[in-house]
């Protein structure tokens, strides 16, 4: 039974948790850069430093609502296959050890959510989705589904 | 231990890689003792380190060729070509097995085979030698020859730290840019400044020096490409002498991957179907042994690599009839063909002139793929066919893949970057030459009596558009991009025409096809970049190449009616003029800070240098001028003008003009006389330095080591009359000219017709020897040059 760290957050109204080794950091967005005729769920592209990242509208894939990106918000950066994203999210909160034997295996995330969630995991008596990034990014529109 | 054998993997790649040109050349020149050496030692390193690490296969393939090698040493055994791929043979499994050491892989083990095939080559030694212990013979030479071998000093780094590197100094030229953004802002403060400015230059050399450490020799490439040749010529039973010229040329370490496989297939067909076999080679009259020659050069931001072969080039009738068999033209339509334009049907997927499909080449996928690869990384490809003599094909790269020239344009309120060589011209919609058209439903733009399709970027990219007022002028470019047709893109805007630093987008946001890429200009908001063909194939533009030799004919068409290009714009004294474009690399902006009055002349810094500027009126108001870089080729300078016009061809007669210094003479553009301006006087003042610089000759001054006239004020005038000047007395023997000002010198010189005797006075009369005044400066200089002129 093995502890592992996750950062909270809350996204499209919920609240999940993403494995803390996959975020390498979390920003206030600069300027996003619209891209036009692509997947609904790219918001735009942003800056980090001398790096052009990939803004993922999270909340449209659960709720197929785009989200607009402000700049200044919150954006959980990470990467995945070689190239790096940011994850739009309402907020986050604190990075918290959650262990594995905590997860509630007989409780299924709801069907919107169901594609990007690993497992669904107990923290301070209350329920959390662990996410999983990858299929966040993985260029299979929800639409497809 | 495990370091050991991935340092082991790493040096035994490292040295393959070196040898394997000079494995080919030993076989040519199987005598030569310095080839036989570095290919021993490389074995005998190979076989001492599998001892060690017990790695018994790569021991036992590399011990049985270091006997061989080893007898061919001491003379026992002669080396004939069967040895030389018995031991290449060798080699090429160590290469494999030291692969597989890494992957993990596992390689068939038929090793006997290879050591077998040595053995034949010892069968008159004893057998002790063959099978004996490991490591006598050669042993003594390995030690005292291996420190001494000469090598630069490296490092070795893994990539991944060599990119943090970059993006970190990418980081930190931003954040440079961004403090001076600020402190232009607030600081008047010098000593800020100046520290600022160094700060700056030193973060600018970083980064040179870290774009540096990207670049590779081409001849990391070249490197593998003898072995290849002598394979296929062994395989054909040809004789093909292959030349390397330009190894040392450095190209970005991707290029070196993307470049590889065109290469090869190149070098491939040039060996199979370009050079002859040899009797048909005597029958034609030719040195029965194939030449080809690879030879690479940097170019300004080129790299240029040609490959030259002296074979039978390509059967451009034969062509014919297969393009025409497959369906890819029609007879009439071949007839009107270009000569150019027939000959780049072999880059039609699927053709060849090949009569058999060879284990080589020939089997239909070749020089479009050829083409496809280059273009991918932004190079083209360019035949020069000599039936019967040789084909001479040159390849054209950028520099880097990473950066390429771009320009920055708006659509709607967004801003996008697109290649420069994507783009052929710029056009106003407001230029009278530009006229629009419609053909059921899809619009169409004439400009100068060609049409083409055209859309605007905001509609392709479904950007919302500011409103299309009337009277508004825009931007029309014409784009051909590397594959499909050529057409017209509509924007808002053209921004800016600067570098641009590609970097990779991510794979959702690349799917539409229609990026390239992202960039992250100054301004620190990324940009994306947009990929021509893929806007091509938005518009619902066929991907085909069909127009090549449209714009191959339309070329022929122009150059044989129309005459040259030239560009009409409006003089900074307000009247209109005609410029050559051939002689104009760029329009800009520039700022008038970068203008400055020195040393007798107006000039501009840019880019480093500084250039010549002609016809700088007064600063406007917005701090821009807009200048036309002109280029003789070697040198550049800039010409300020009010506006850019057109571009016109010079058709009919020039008529001749009464200040031909100034003008070539008179055109007529678009109905109206203007003055063509004569290129001649922007160039001459810099050619009048550069010709002095190439006579180099050298001026020796014979004085004190503490005279101070000579020094401060002889020796610079002297050499900005473009002459060396030396006080040396060992340089006095090769030195076409001996000034001195000291009269018994003059006297012991007397006869040396070198010398040049200088005098203190004004007055010639008591001088005892002939004299020039040292003010004299200019009869000093035609003095010297009389004196050159009656040497040569």
């Amino acid at each position: 039974m093995t502890n592992m760290l996750y950062l909270m957050a809350d996204l499209a109204g919920s609240r999940v948790a993403i494995e803390s080794s996959q975020v390498e950091s979390i920003v206030h967005l600069p300027d996003v850069v619209p891209v036009p005729m692509c997947d609904p769920s790219i918001a735009g592209i942003f800056a980090l430093r001398s790096r052009v990242l990939t803004l993922i509208d999270t909340q449209f894939h659960i709720t197929g609502v785009q989200k607009a990106a402000h700049k200044g918000t919150l954006a959980v950066v990470t990467e995945i296959a070689g190239h790096q994203y940011g994850l739009l999210v309402d907020k986050v909160h604190d990075v918290v050890s959650i262990a594995i034997a905590q997860a509630e295996s007989n409780i299924l995330p709801p069907a919107a959510w169901n594609r990007y969630v690993d497992q669904v995991a107990t923290h301070e008596g209350e329920l959390v989705m662990i996410l999983n990034t990858e299929a966040l990014v993985s260029g299979q529109p929800a639409l497809a589904t | 231990m495990d370091d050991l054998i991935e340092d082991f993997i790493a040096e035994t790649r490292e040295t393959l890689e070196a040898l394997t040109s000079q494995l080919v050349e030993w076989e040519r020149r199987p005598n030569d003792r310095a080839l036989l050496d570095s290919v021993f030692r490389f074995v005998h390193t190979v076989k001492g380190s599998c001892g060690f690490l017990s790695l018994p296969r790569l021991l036992r393939l590399s011990h049985a060729a270091e006997d061989v090698l080893s007898a061919a040493r001491d003379g026992e055994v002669d080396v004939s070509a069967g040895l030389v791929t018995a031991v290449l043979a060798v080699i090429d499994r160590v290469a494999i097995l030291t692969e597989a050491l890494e992957s993990g892989v596992s390689v068939y083990d038929d090793d006997d085979i290879l050591t077998g095939a040595l053995r034949q080559y010892l069968h008159d030694k004893p057998a002790d030698l063959v099978t004996g212990p490991v490591g006598e013979a050669g042993d003594a030479l390995a030690h005292e020859d291996s420190p001494l071998r000469g090598k630069a000093r490296t490092v070795r780094v893994s990539l991944n730290l060599l990119d943090n590197l970059m993006s970190g100094v990418s980081d930190m030229v931003l954040a440079r840019n961004e403090v001076s953004r600020q402190l232009r802002k607030v600081s008047s403060n010098a000593d800020l400044d100046l520290s600022f400015a160094r700060l700056s230059s030193s973060v600018a050399e970083l980064r040179d020096a870290v774009g540096m450490m990207r670049m590779q020799h081409i001849d990391k490439l070249f490197s593998a490409l003898p072995r290849l040749v002598r394979d296929i010529a062994i395989e054909l039973g040809k004789e093909i002498e292959l030349r390397i010229d330009g190894s040392e040329v450095e190209v970005d370490r991707e290029m070196v991957e993307a470049l590889r496989d065109p290469l090869t297939h190149i070098l491939r067909n040039a060996a199979d179907h370009g050079i002859e076999s040899a009797d048909e080679r005597r029958a034609a009259g030719k040195d029965p042994v194939g030449h080809i020659r690879i030879s690479a050069r940097q170019s300004g931001n080129q790299i240029i690599i040609d490959i030259v072969d002296d074979g039978r080039g390509i059967n451009v009738d034969k062509l014919g009839i297969r393009a025409i068999a497959a369906n890819v033209t029609t007879i009439g339509e071949w007839q009107t063909m270009s000569p150019r334009a027939r000959l780049n049907t072999i880059f039609t997927p699927g053709l060849s002139t090949a009569d058999s499909v060879t284990s080589i080449s020939g089997r239909g996928v070749g020089m479009d793929v050829v083409r496809n690869n280059l273009q991918a990384i932004g190079g083209t490809i360019e035949l020069e066919n000599y039936e019967g003599h040789g084909l001479k094909i040159t390849l054209r790269l950028p520099l880097t893949l990473s950066i390429i020239a771009g320009l920055s344009v708006r659509a709607g309120t967004q801003i996008f970057g697109i290649a420069r060589s994507s783009v052929v011209e710029m056009v106003s919609t407001s230029n009278p030459n530009a006229t629009f058209e419609e053909l059921g439903g899809r619009k169409i733009v004439r400009i100068r009596n060609k049409r083409y399709p055209f859309k605007s970027l905001a509609e392709i990219l479904g950007i919302a558009h500011d409103a299309h007022t009337a009277g508004e002028s825009r931007t029309l470019m014409v784009m051909r991009p590397a594959v499909g047709t050529t057409f017209v893109l509509e924007v808002a805007a053209v921004i800016d025409n600067e570098e641009l630093v590609v970097k990779p987008g991510a794979p959702l946001v690349m799917g539409n096809g229609l990026f390239a890429g992202t960039s992250l200009p100054d301004n620190g908001r990324p940009m994306l970049l947009l990929d021509a063909s893929g806007l091509g194939t938005a518009m619902g533009l066929s991907a085909t190449d069909r127009d090549d030799h449209e714009i191959n004919i339309r070329a022929d068409v122009e150059s044989k009616n129309n005459g040259p290009s030239a560009l009409l714009f409006i003089a900074t004294d307000g009247r209109k003029q005609g410029i050559r474009l051939s002689a104009i690399e760029r329009m800009e902006d520039i700022e008038v800070t970068q203008i400055q009055y020195v040393g007798g002349r107006t000039r501009v810094s840019a880019d480093g240098g500084l250039y010549d500027l002609w016809e700088y009126k007064s600063a406007p108001d917005d701090g821009l001028v807009k200048v036309l870089k002109l280029s003789d080729g070697d040198s550049a300078c800039y010409l300020a003008v009010s506006d850019v016009i057109d571009i016109f061809s010079i058709a009919g007669d020039i008529v001749p003009s009464a200040q031909p210094e100034q003008h070539e003479g008179v055109v007529y553009a678009f109905g109206e006389p203007v003055e063509l301006r004569n290129m001649f006087g922007f160039f001459e003042t810099y050619d009048r330095t550069r010709r002095n610089r190439g006579s180099d000759a050298l001026c020796f001054i014979d004085c004190p080591d503490d005279s101070h006239w000579e020094r401060t004020i002889l020796a610079p005038l002297l050499t900005a009359s473009g002459y060396k000047v030396s006080f040396d007395e060992h340089d006095q023997s090769r030195a076409a000219i001996i000034l001195q000002r000291d009269v018994a010198k003059a006297r012991e010189r007397a006869t040396d017709p070198r010398a040049i005797h200088l005098r203190d006075s004004n007055h010639s009369l008591n001088a005892p020897i002939a004299s020039i005044y040292r003010y004299d400066g200019v009869g000093l200089i035609s003095a010297i040059e009389e004196k050159l002129a009656g040497c040569a």
